[in-house]
């Protein structure tokens, strides 16, 4: 094995331990994980502003779409 | 792993989702969208009882990965015309006309039925299609119900999309590998477009990688977003990716680019396949794929030396005439250049060690051989079906543990094709029953006349959906399916990864909607066979599946945002690779034995036809929709309200269409009617059809179109004779096919 695939095969071990702790809710090492991940996964990702911004439904408004229809489309 | 970090990524400006304060009024839940394939980890909040609200996961794993097809879903499963009760035909099929009945009477009737035909015809005269990443808890059982009934012939949409990838990927080196974005350094795109609306954690991971110096080469007829990106581009021919792959070989050989060690130790047939690549020398791959020969070499340098290298699935060598081929290609370069199962390449991640999965819940083992031998289609393309996977047995269970490996579900599947055609009353024997589960039948597969003139031919057919679809409309029971946030989940991406997810339960469904688990548990009641399907609930099955953990599922969601076993490389090392030779197999000897040449091989489109003087790609996936579904969604529908055709300018001039006139697109089967626009990102001569259109608003039964479909749907332009299939897969040529564009001389529809 060459050093470069050594150290690849290192980062990738590395990394997989740190995602398989990080997604787990258990105990402080999971935690810390979930942290080192947080700190190396930051990234600027170009969602849409519609998804980025979204609030969600009001639930009456939910209900009254589901009982009646509301979108004109009917 | 998907979403394993890679290490030293470029620390960019972090942007937090704008959250909601918290309000003790909202609880969440951590889910798995369903409204693709693709299942992101995102977040549900519920207020009330409803679930009012998809955002992205508070895990740094998943942040980002949603779209506004997961955003919109909340209205979408709230649609006022959703169906909530068992409904039964009371008219003529099609007529339109329902009753509504109880899921017990619909059950008992429904059993009876099937029984009738299975006593006439025999248990193959029961076909079923699935699309399990709506159905979501299928899991296998329909596969368990029907082994244990008798019957071969199910389908699905995944024979032509990333099932029968993975049955030939297993051809050559005995599993389907996943990519590993985040160790890699070269991502090659055949086509596929991840985008911010579609494929999302792939669109990221792609970012990510790239943000870290990873090259990315895309080879697409169109200039689509990611070609735009790429550090090289190649505006390939539709429908030529075979032919690329062997430029791109013939570079690598002759330039001594390739492992050679890796080559010696871990292949068979090199010889022969080199001699094959010898007839492809790049001058004649250059015209096969309309690319500069200087441009198609320096991709396959930059694949072959900048690697760990990925070329990840895609759908669109999924659907050509050298289908087998291109895909085998795929395999094969991965193989030559020594990036199959090792960091940064593509990962043969095996079975989970703990959790049973959905291969051994579907049973195979239990058909027999003779009922095997009639799955359709087997003779003339076997490629995905149990005949053509048979030689893979012996070594599945030797390196993997099981003898039935059902990767993506698309291992041991019937031809759709030849299953319609039995259905229709042209096969070797009849169909005359047939279950359609979260799956579009009409829209999904090639050649919508035969589709009709099937499903009009059968004695009982039984859908289980959210809305009316145009199949359900011909339905003799249209069943009522839950929703992603309203039922648990257990997601292995359908066998393709060891890694699992959990997704919680974030609402009761509305009216008498039912999973896809209780279907199958009813449904083996009704067959009198109540033990084929012994687990109370679904959350006891899902107890069953995870008791090696320890845990049951409740706990198992509440700790985990996913599960994975041991992560090991190069395990081929001990086991060998699940072949017959135990080596990838450059020249397969499964599809030798099957008849077919063990080589890759390019054949070519038949002569041009000067009535269909364009060439169209159909199967195209829109952002705003997942395959036939959403329409009804108005948010979607808003921003994208009618079924485009893109055409360059020069297509546009050259017949005389501008852009907004609407059209008909016609090919030697039927034809369709869509809105132009014309895209400067469009090849001259390339018509680019969008996938799936229907209009739910409008008017539903066979007389009135079945809610537009056919006016709209673009799987009544799709052929599928012998010049249009795949020769092993029997799959059809959705990139390349000829049409033309005729002037409406009537307003829009």
């Amino acid at each position: 094995m060459n050093r470069g695939e050594w150290q690849r095969r290192a980062m990738a071990a590395l990394g997989y331990w740190l995602a398989r702790r990080g997604s787990r809710q258990g105990n402080v090492i999971d935690r810390l994980a979930c942290r080192v991940l947080e700190r190396l996964l930051r990234f600027d990702f170009d969602l849409e502003d519609r998804v980025r911004h979204d609030r969600g439904y009001d639930p009456d408004e939910l209900e009254r779409y589901q009982r009646a229809g509301s979108d004109g489309r009917k | 792993m998907p979403g394993s970090p890679f290490l030293a990524p470029a620390i960019r400006l972090f942007k937090r989702l704008e959250r909601k304060p918290a309000d003790p009024d909202t609880s969440t839940r951590k889910v798995l969208c369903g409204s693709c394939d693709i299942a992101c980890s995102v977040v549900a909040e519920v207020r009330r009882g409803r679930v009012t609200r998809i955002r992205s996961s508070d895990n740094p794993l998943f942040k980002d990965n949603i779209c506004i097809k997961g955003v919109v879903a909340p209205k979408g499963f709230a649609h006022p015309d959703r169906i909530l009760y068992p409904m039964k035909r009371v008219g003529e099929r099609g007529s339109g006309q329902w009753t509504r009945v109880s899921w017990d009477e619909a059950m008992g009737e429904i059993g009876e039925r099937l029984k009738r035909v299975i006593a006439g015809h025999g248990p193959e005269a029961w076909a079923v299609s699935t699309s399990q990443w709506n159905t979501g808890t299928d899991h296998g059982l329909g596969r368990r119900v029907m082994n244990h009934v008798g019957s071969p012939n199910w389908i699905s949409g995944v024979a032509l999309c990333a099932g029968n990838t993975a049955a030939i990927n297993r051809m050559s080196y005995g599993w389907y590998p996943w990519p590993d974005y985040d160790n890699t350094r070269c991502i090659v795109l055949f086509g596929h477009n991840p985008k911010r609306d579609s494929w999302v954690p792939i669109h990221n991971a792609i970012e990510r990688a790239r943000a870290r110096g990873a090259r990315l080469i895309v080879l697409d007829p169109r200039r689509s977003e990611k070609a735009e990106l790429a550090d090289l581009w190649l505006p390939l021919k539709v429908g030529s990716d075979a032919a690329m792959c062997f430029g791109w070989l013939k570079v690598i050989f002759d330039e001594g680019l390739y492992d050679r060690r890796f080559v010696a130790d871990w292949t068979v047939g090199f010889d022969a396949l080199r001699a094959r690549v010898d007839e492809f020398p790049l001058d004649r791959v250059a015209q096969l794929t309309g690319c500069r020969e200087e441009d198609i070499a320096r991709a396959a340098r930059m694949y072959a030396t900048q690697g760990p290298s990925i070329i990840p699935w895609t759908p669109i060598t999924d659907q050509q005439r050298n289908s087998t081929s291109a895909i085998r290609l795929q395999t094969i370069l991965r193989a030559v250049c020594g990036y199959v199962d090792v960091p940064g390449g593509e990962a043969l991640q095996g079975f989970h060690p703990s959790i049973v999965p959905e291969s051994d819940i579907e049973m195979h083992e239990v058909l027999s051989e003779a009922q095997k031998a009639k799955q359709l289609g087997s003779d003339r393309h076997p490629a995905f079906t149990y005949r053509g996977q048979a030689a893979l047995g012996e070594p599945m269970k030797r390196v993997w543990g099981r003898t039935y490996a059902n990767q993506v579900t698309g291992c041991y599947m019937a031809n759709p094709t030849a299953t319609f055609r039995a259905m229709a009353g042209d096969g070797p024997y009849p169909v005359k029953a047939f279950f359609a589960l979260g799956n579009n039948t009409l829209l999904s597969y090639a050649n919508m006349p035969l589709i009709l003139k099937a499903m009009l031919n059968q004695d009982l057919i039984v859908v289980q959906e959210h809305m009316m679809t145009p199949t359900a409309q011909l339905a003799d029971f249209v069943l009522p399916g839950d929703a992603w946030t309203e039922r648990p989940w257990l997601w292995d991406a359908y066998g393709w990864l060891s890694v699992y997810r959990p997704s919680q339960q974030a609402m009761e469904p509305p009216g008498e909607c039912r999973s896809t688990f209780e279907f199958w548990k009813l449904t083996a009641a009704a067959l009198d066979m109540p033990e084929v399907v012994p687990w109370a609930s679904l959350n006891e099955f899902y107890d069953w599946r995870l008791a090696k953990l320890g845990i049951g599922f409740d706990e198992f969601a509440a700790t985990y945002e996913l599960h994975a076993g041991k992560r090991e490389w190069k395990k081929y090392l001990t086991t060998g690779f699940a072949t017959p030779s135990g080596k990838v197999e450059l020249e397969s000897s499964v599809l030798r034995d099957l008849g077919f040449d063990p080589l890759p091989y390019f054949r070519e489109d038949p002569a041009p036809d000067p009535d269909y003087p364009l060439t169209m790609f159909t199967g195209v996936r829109e952002g705003e929709y997942f395959q036939t579904g959403g329409r009804h969604i108005p948010e979607m529908r808003e921003r994208k309200p009618e079924p485009n055709l893109f055409v360059s300018a020069g297509t546009a001039a050259a017949t005389q269409i501008v852009d907004g006139e609407w059209v008909h697109v016609e090919t030697m089967l039927g034809r369709v009617t869509m809105q132009v626009k014309v895209q400067d990102s469009m090849p001259d001569g390339l018509v680019r059809v969008p996938h799936g259109w229907w209009k739910p608003e409008t008017a539903q039964g066979l007389v009135e179109g079945l809610s537009s479909a056919l006016v709209h749907a673009d799987s009544m332009l799709c052929r599928d004779d012998d010049d249009y299939l795949d020769r092993e897969q029997g799959i059809p040529h959705l990139k390349g096919a000829p049409c033309r564009i005729v002037k409406l001389t009537a307003d829009a529809p």
